[in-house]
């Protein structure tokens, strides 16, 4: 049974996430306990729907256009449906979604590599400390799921689902549309590039599923020109948190020579992304590598803010660790307790309301 | 199911599929054709789109007409949000080649003649002159020279007649420098506009008998 592991390794990460979590926080209510940094968008969001114009909130005069709107719609519905508090919904939702992560990145690896390599994946993944953004209020755990999602049912003809789950990973985030990249590397791989380029008679699906990737963003983009008048919203508002695009390896070079520590540690999870990237593209893993080098460079290229969130989150870079470890049982034990010790000092850095951790 | 219902249905999932990417692809062209076309205020346009100030404030436009000054030792939201410093007591010092301050004219008034820079620099002996040209809407106005240490300067700049021609009423004033600024701190103190019969152009008169 494939279910079994990996729903095991959920229950035994979450079990210990919320213990700690309420432990550490004086025992507050779950949903108080981890309320803080964007989770206050995304509830304001589910709540009261899209500002209608910048105001000054959370310290900063912005709107939350930049946040998309698959996930706060779908907390909200949930909430409506089950009459729970949006914030418990909302961890709720996140939870639910990891769990499924878990059992569908166990299919996924064991089509890649062995059986107890996908374990060691999929138990890296639960005791990650990064999974601590799979049980908040986040869209990491929605994002996540979807991502595996696609990549499972494409690597396996499906073409149709890949394309509908992908055009509901470009609604959820604005990195979600360039999933398109490691489905065109996929369909490459099925189908020959000049087949695909000239659509012969068998590539259609797939380059059906392509297309449909970025109606969600596309859809976004509509209302936002109806809603505020600019159809870029999202990414001119980013502005008001003094993110804009520069060349991301200043950015990585800068964060190396800072005197401050989480910004060392973001340029390293960001080296990780770009190493770890080409490595798994000379494993031939290209899809994959290429999830890893597009989720590093382009946060990357706006700052190291919140590097180890967007990195640290991506599965392939659980499957880079995995490859990495396996076969090596003294680094493999490290590696998780490291794990381990890092994940409960998530917990706490978040209870606590610690910054460095948004 | 007989070959010609196989093919049949074969033929039709192509036809279908291949349609479908073409309403998608005029889908994705109607919304591209919204991206270059924002239907917003001046305001959101200038801090978001266009990333004309530093900061952001809820009067962005300054209006400013002959008898003008704005105090550079304060935070100023009109600044460009690169090439400047954060104000000091000094003023606020130009850290990039090129920055910029984005105002608009009160065409209710007579437009401004002069322009008064006052600025502080500081250079490390034994360097070359560092020269700043300014720019009002891409016209000349003129440069600002640096060449020693100088705790207060007053340079006085035309304001070039076609800047502000057709009674136009925005103004977008740039600094510039080929030299490098790393053995330079030059920092603008304030700007004051003049005009024949404000009391910056008698300011201007009393500048030119001192001599400074």
């Amino acid at each position: 049974m494939s279910i079994i592991f990996p729903v095991a390794a959920f229950l035994m990460s979450r079990v210990l996430l919320m213990l700690y979590a309420q432990q550490t926080s004086a025992n507050l209510p779950l949903s108080e306990a981890l309320y803080h940094a964007d989770v206050f968008w995304y509830h304001s969001l589910a709540e009261n729907g899209y500002d209608s114009e910048p105001k000054a909130q959370m310290f900063i005069y912005a709107a939350n256009w930049a946040f998309f709107p698959l996930y706060p719609m779908a907390v909200r519905f949930l909430a409506n449906v089950s009459d729970m508090q949006i914030p418990i919904t909302g961890i709720v939702l996140s939870n639910t979604a990891f769990a499924f992560t878990l059992v569908l990145l166990y299919r996924y690896t064991l089509q890649l590599t062995d059986k107890p390599t996908a374990q060691i994946i999929t138990a890296l993944m639960a005791i990650s400390p990064f999974s601590l953004y799979y049980s908040l209020m986040y869209t990491e755990g929605l994002y996540t799921v979807l991502m595996i999602a696609i990549m499972l049912s494409a690597k396996n003809n499906r073409w149709i689902t890949a394309g509908i789950l992908g055009a509901l990973l470009s609604a959820t985030r604005v990195l979600g549309v360039m999933i398109v990249f490691p489905l065109l590397a996929i369909a490459v791989n099925q189908h020959g590039f000049k087949q695909l380029l000239k659509v012969r008679t068998g590539t259609e699906p797939a380059l059906f599923a392509i297309m449909i990737v970025p109606l969600g963003l596309f859809a976004y983009m509509l209302f936002l020109y109806d809603f505020t008048g600019d159809a870029l919203a999202f990414m001119h508002i980013q502005w008001a948190w003094a993110r804009e695009l520069h060349n991301p390896l200043v950015y990585l070079f800068g964060g190396f020579i800072n005197d401050r520590g989480w910004i060392n540690y973001n340029a390293l999870l960001a080296l990780s992304g770009i190493t770890g990237g080409i490595y798994l593209w000379r494993k031939q893993l290209e899809p994959e590598a290429l999830i890893l080098l597009i989720g590093t460079f382009i946060p990357l290229s706006t700052g190291l803010a919140s590097l180890q969130r967007y990195v640290g989150t991506l599965f392939p870079f659980m499957i880079l660790i995995g490859l990495l470890i396996r076969n090596r049982p003294l680094l493999t034990g490290a590696t998780f307790l490291l794990f381990a010790f890092l994940f409960l000092f998530y917990v706490w850095s978040w209870t606590h309301g610690h910054w460095y951790m948004i | 199911m007989d070959t010609r219902t196989l093919v049949y249905d074969m033929i039709t999932k192509r036809v279908l599929l291949l349609a479908g990417i073409v309403l998608l692809g005029v889908f994705y062209f109607f919304v591209m054709s919204k991206v270059f076309q924002p239907d917003v205020s001046e305001h959101y346009r200038a801090y978001y789109i266009d990333k004309r100030f530093k900061y952001r404030n809820a009067g962005i436009i300054m209006l400013v007409r002959p008898g003008t000054s704005i105090d550079f030792t304060r935070k100023v939201p009109q600044l460009s949000p690169i090439g400047w410093s954060s104000p000091d007591t000094n003023g606020t010092r130009l850290t990039k080649s090129f920055a910029s301050i984005f105002l608009q004219r009160d065409t209710t008034s007579n437009p401004p003649t002069n322009i008064i820079i006052e600025s502080r620099s500081s250079i490390i002996p034994n360097t070359s002159q560092i020269e700043v040209t300014v720019l009002m809407n891409n016209q000349r106005a003129g440069t600002l020279l640096y060449g020693s240490h100088i705790p207060d300067k007053l340079q006085v700049l035309p304001v070039p007649p076609k800047a502000l021609g057709n009674n136009r009423k925005r103004l977008l004033m740039t600094f510039s420098t080929r030299n490098s600024l790393r053995s330079a701190i030059i920092s603008i103190k304030s700007i004051t506009f003049t005009a024949p019969g404000s009391p910056g152009e008698v300011f201007i008169e009393q500048v030119k008998r001192k001599g400074l």
